[in-house]
């Protein structure tokens, strides 16, 4: 089962074999979740959304040709559609302002997390979430969904600098923070 | 010497600096300690998020999915109605032109067909149908169907490059 690629797949659902599709789901539904999740900040509309994303890339499977890897196309999918339900939610103003600045986010978060301040994993998983959209969604994908720079761009219809740009600025927001804060100073 | 900024350190962390830039900042790192300070943390912060782990969906997501799928994998309304438009119009030009000739043809027969032979008839068939022809892919009559034609192409052409446009917006939507 592991074994069978994406695009072999896909051309058995394609063929009739709707059963297949769960293959699909099953290998990108986590790791598309958590990017909703971190997009939507709310699990039961990242879930919706997710079923969604599923219907719509199922609904669209004779439009793909095979031209780009499934994953980028489906996160694209996933990406487009999470904006929409921002916007629906008249989020999208929050959107475009939060990439003024991260350090003042990411201040005030910091000052708000409690007891768990020793725990860098805590910690650093907590942040991005305060992180601007565009910038954990790029963590995300990178991090948590193994994608290169160039499939990011493709999947966010933006330029691989722009992408590595704002990568570079969220790790840089975070490293300013531990070195402020002495966080794991026994490891710098 | 090279001045070791923020950016330079995310990239020597990817490995996208040249040989010689990645040289300068190994010498970089091991004479300045600020710069350490500053790669240690960012490598921190690599590591940190590299381990971040994934958040899991509802364990009856993927049955609740499977159940509202639709039986057959839609075709795009708009891709159904293009072909059928294109297949209209090329069926339209085609019957006409059937219809012009057999028009003729019918026409120019001799009224007491019944008394002549089978071969005759067949004779004054084919002569007739080859002169319709003739008459009809030559001079300006070619240049009319090959105007048709060539206006049919353009249009689907198009057409194709809309729906290609629109079916690309609608997945980015």
């Amino acid at each position: 089962m592991i074994n069978i690629t994406d695009q072999e797949v896909i051309e058995s659902v394609k063929k009739g074999n709707q059963a297949d599709y769960s293959i699909i789901v099953d290998r990108y539904k986590n790791k598309a979740f958590s990017l909703l999740r971190r997009m939507l900040k709310n699990e039961f509309d990242a879930e919706e959304v997710l079923q969604d994303c599923f219907l719509k890339a199922y609904n669209s499977l004779n439009s793909f040709k095979g031209e780009s890897k499934f994953s980028t196309w489906f996160y694209r999918i996933v990406y487009n559609t999470a904006l929409t339900k921002l916007s629906s939610k008249k989020r999208k103003i929050e959107l475009e302002m939060t990439s003024i600045d991260e350090h003042t986010n990411l201040e005030s978060a910091y000052d708000s997390i409690g007891s768990e301040k020793d725990d860098l994993a805590a910690v650093i998983s907590k942040l991005i979430g305060q992180l601007p959209e565009k910038h954990s969604v790029i963590i995300n994908m990178f991090y948590m969904n193994e994608m290169t720079c160039e499939e990011i761009s493709e999947a966010m219809n933006i330029s691989i600098s722009n992408v590595k740009v704002l990568l570079y600025r969220s790790r840089n927001a975070l490293k300013d923070l531990i070195i402020k804060h002495k966080l794991a100073e026994e490891l710098i | 010497m090279m001045n070791i900024t923020d950016e330079i350190l995310n990239k020597y962390f990817d490995g996208e600096l040249s040989k010689q830039e990645t040289a300068e900042v190994n010498s970089a790192l091991s004479t300045s300690e600020e710069i350490r300070k500053r790669y240690n943390a960012l490598r921190l912060v690599h590591e940190q998020l590299s381990k971040i782990e994934m958040e899991n969906v509802s364990a009856d997501f993927t049955a609740k999915l499977m159940r509202r799928l639709p039986h057959k994998i839609k075709v795009p309304r708009q891709q159904k109605y293009f072909f059928a438009a294109i297949s209209f119009v090329i069926i339209i030009i085609c019957l006409g032109i059937v219809g012009y000739v057999t028009a003729a043809i019918v026409s120019s027969f001799p009224a007491q067909t019944s008394s002549s032979n089978f071969i005759d008839s067949f004779n004054n068939f084919s002569s007739v149908f080859v002169s319709e022809m003739e008459r009809l892919f030559k001079g300006r009559s070619l240049s009319i169907i090959g105007s048709v034609f060539s206006f049919g192409i353009l249009i689907s052409g198009y057409f194709f490059f809309e729906y290609q446009k629109k079916a690309k917006a609608n997945l980015s939507r």
